[in-house]
């Protein structure tokens, strides 16, 4: 199920000028019946109008505690490509943490989000926070609380025998790395690696069982890629200060496109998406592609990413500027764009307070011909799909 | 630094580590008086040596002892207590408890503070630190609160950018004063302040405040007219317009210039808003768009040489060493003191000369020194350095 196509009515009623303690309100009714999840799961979308004019932790309050709420009404497929978003990429406490509760409410365990659970221990492991999902907005002091890496060792220890994979790296944290955990988080480990043991299920070959809501990738035919009338003539400029419209730049060739903005907080989102992007034009010139695939990155902040801080950006992560690279901001009509791609980002005034991982894969037309979106993508998978279409179109000339 | 020298200064500091250890031991002496105890110990005194560490401890948990030697005691084991999640949670203990006096919380949160950077076990009580910062940014001693207040607004953590906000919106929830609120909460570009700040520049509380919102407002580009605005008003406030050009210059490089170009050689506005324009031209624009405007580039020159200012003298002189020095002065030759740049120092890619290092790194450096000549004599055998624990994936 795709994210756009939710629509209900909890999705509709909430919105930026709904007051915090009401959507708690509404999202501890939510929590009171379970198989609730799918209302839950339109909470989630950042491009919905309950994230506007918010400020980044007001949205992770928000986030947080409806992620949190999964584990009692259960998490539908359609949540889980947040809730692995966040053990992936994320690096706030309250919102691992609450993703880590999160998986507690599916109703078919799998050994395919280990991998998720590992890598937000390292995430968070620096940046480890006390935290409390018993009321919205707590007071302190609190009499008690629990912490991301506590939850994330929690749902291990819940996963049972299909977490046996995880065994190994569990007992490799416990002995080789103690030094990196508390007194506290290290019994947490050895709970978990005790209740992993003890569940003697067969829990079946679901060896690398992925779901296939985790698969980043979507992909679209000729027919249903649509047109680029609404954003052909949006303007741009480059990191040069060159101005160009959509058009000039995408509608000449395919290209590979990715959105960020410069004041991003998080390293794993879009300094790594700039810095995998320069990657991929390296790859894109050891294929010999050149002068077929475009890259380009579009900042979400154009009034503050002024050519200087985009040229700035791009070079301290690697990527070589040329005609067919570039990095550009949107002079007007960053709504245009905003819609034709269903960005995954929202503000509060000119500023991001969220935003997902997005790259675009544009056809010469400057339709969207494939999108990897909220996981980190690959660059051997990113520039296979690229080559796909730039086979497809050699054939349907 | 050759060989003989560096053992003749290695012999000195092992002799001042004794007479530092022998200090040390006549502080844990609690027959003495404590202003005998105190006396010719340095800040920086410390102890490694188990029992002196074991009775150093007991001395902090003493609450019958004398305040300014609990804090010595504190201060003395400090790189011990980065090194133990116990002693850490003592500390944290200590700072949480506000029947402990304020003169021992104090101190206690700065040694907190420094391991929070320096302690790689340190990390592990992260929940914990937070928890404790928390519960105090409520505290009566004002000091204590801000200094909590200061740490959080860093972390750019919820609770406090919430309780801040608060005080901003209701006075009588106010936790500190409002221009030191927005400081705070400036450390986060993606906190909700935006609207409050605006609203505080059009109704100041007090000049600082309104002074502190416009440097604040400078991340945030639908603050740009009310930025350009500011920086001409002749009535505004020198200072307010000095923030706002260099707030504006940061969001909008074209706005600034135009204006900062009127400024500069209106003869009505003051010396040094006129020499912070120029300095700002001749830093932050682009050398492009500047140099193309050659009537500008002159009246710069003549301001330079007719101005009785000697800070707008120096900010014109500044921007024409910029433009290349291709500007002909109108000073007598026994004047021209200018020499044009070459291609490197206008692009600032001139060779770095190596300075000596500061005092501070140099006092940071023997205190380490210190500590491996008190290893040493306690274990002939040379100490090898730690490896660090585990690694970052991230």
């Amino acid at each position: 199920m795709s994210e756009s196509s939710h629509n209900t009515k909890s999705h509709q009623t909430l919105d930026e000028d709904t007051p915090e303690v009401q959507i708690a309100e509404f999202i501890d009714a939510v929590k009171q019946s379970r198989d609730n999840g799918n209302i839950l799961v339109d909470l989630l979308p950042e491009r919905i109008p309950l994230y506007l004019n918010r400020s980044s932790n007001e949205t992770i309050r928000i986030r947080g505690y409806t992620l949190a709420a999964f584990e009692q009404v259960g998490l539908p497929e359609a949540a889980l490509p947040y809730v692995l978003e966040e053990l992936e990429n994320g690096r706030d406490a309250y919102l691992v943490a609450a993703a880590a509760k999160a998986l507690r409410g599916l109703d078919n365990p799998t050994n395919g989000v280990i991998p998720f659970l590992f890598k937000a221990v390292e995430n968070v492991r620096g940046a480890d926070d006390s935290l409390t999902f018993e009321n919205y907005r707590p007071q302190w002091p609190l009499t008690t609380y629990t912490t991301a890496l506590k939850e994330i060792f929690y749902t291990f220890g819940w996963l049972g025998a299909h977490a046996s994979d995880a065994l190994a790296d569990l007992q490799t944290l416990l002995e080789d790395r103690r030094d990196d955990f508390s007194a506290t988080i290290r019994r947490e480990i050895e709970d978990a690696i005790e209740c992993i043991r003890s569940d003697t299920k067969n829990v079946g070959t679901d060896c690398c069982a992925r779901p296939t809501s985790l698969s980043p990738q979507v992909v679209r035919s000729g027919r249903e890629r649509g047109d680029t009338n609404s954003i052909n003539d949006v303007e741009l400029e480059d990191q040069e200060g060159n101005a160009l419209t959509f058009r000039d730049f995408f509608c000449r060739s395919p290209s590979i496109v990715v959105f960020f903005y410069s004041r991003c907080d998080n390293p794993n989102k879009c300094s790594l998406t700039v810095t995998k992007l320069a990657r991929l034009q390296q790859a894109i010139r050891q294929e010999g592609l050149e002068g077929q695939l475009q890259t380009a990155a579009i900042t979400y902040d154009p009034g503050y990413d002024l050519p200087r801080r985009l040229r700035a950006y791009g070079q301290n992560r690697g990527v070589l500027f040329s005609d067919k690279n570039r990095f550009l901001r949107t002079r007007s009509g960053f709504e245009k764009l905003q819609d034709y791609f269903s960005l995954g980002v929202n503000f509060i005034g000119s500023i991001v307070n969220r935003h997902r991982i997005e790259l675009f894969i544009l056809d010469d037309k400057g339709r969207v011909a494939a999108s990897f979106t909220r996981l980190q993508w690959d660059i051997q998978e990113v520039l296979d799909q690229a080559k796909l279409l730039l086979r497809s179109s050699c054939c349907s000339q | 630094m050759d060989v003989e020298e560096y053992l003749k200064q290695y012999k000195k500091e092992l002799e001042s580590g004794d007479d530092e250890r022998t200090r040390y031991r006549e502080f844990l002496n609690k027959s003495r008086s404590v202003s005998e105890r105190l006396e010719g110990l340095e800040s920086s005194a410390n102890s490694s040596d188990q029992d002196e560490v074991s009775e150093s401890i007991n001395i902090i948990r003493d609450r019958d002892e004398d305040v300014q030697i609990r804090v010595t005691a504190i201060r003395g084991i400090s790189n011990e207590i980065g090194e133990s999640p116990e002693l850490i949670d003592l500390l944290l203990s200590l700072v949480r408890d506000n029947t402990e006096p304020v003169a021992l919380r104090e101190p206690a949160l700065r040694v907190l503070q420094q391991l929070s950077f320096s302690s790689v076990v340190f990390r592990t009580k992260r929940p914990e630190y937070l928890d404790v910062l928390r519960s105090i940014i409520d505290d009566q001693d004002a000091e204590l609160r801000q200094q909590a207040i200061g740490v959080l607004a860093k972390e750019k953590d919820e609770y406090v950018q919430r309780r801040l906000l608060e005080g901003l919106e209701d006075p009588s929830k106010a936790l500190i004063p409002p221009e030191k609120a927005i400081q705070m909460l400036g450390f986060d570009i993606h906190a909700e302040h935006y609207p409050i700040l605006r609203d505080m520049v059009k109704s100041p509380p007090n000049p600082a405040a309104k002074k502190e919102a416009v440097r604040l407002l400078a991340a945030d580009a639908a603050s740009k007219n009310m930025l350009a605005e500011i920086l001409s008003d002749k009535g505004e406030d020198k200072e307010v317009r000095r923030t706002s050009a260099i707030a504006l210059e940061s969001l909008d490089p074209a706005e600034f210039e135009d204006r900062a170009k009127q400024i500069a050689l209106d003869e009505d506005e003051s010396d040094d808003l006129r020499a912070t324009s120029l300095s700002g031209l001749g830093h932050f624009s682009s050398l492009e768009a500047v140099s193309i405007d050659s009537s500008f580039d002159e009246s710069v020159a003549q301001l330079r040489d007719k101005t009785a200012s000697e800070d707008l003298r120096r900010a014109a002189e500044m921007y024409m060493n910029r433009r290349g020095g291709r500007l002909q002065s109108t000073q007598p030759e026994e004047l021209k003191s200018v020499q044009p740049l070459d291609e490197n120092q206008m692009m600032g890619t001139e060779p770095v000369t190596v300075q000596e290092p500061s005092p501070n790194i140099l006092a940071v450096i023997m205190g380490r020194v210190r500590k491996i000549i008190e290893a040493i004599k306690g274990n002939p055998k040379p100490p090898t350095p730690k490896t660090p624990a585990g690694g970052s994936s991230v």
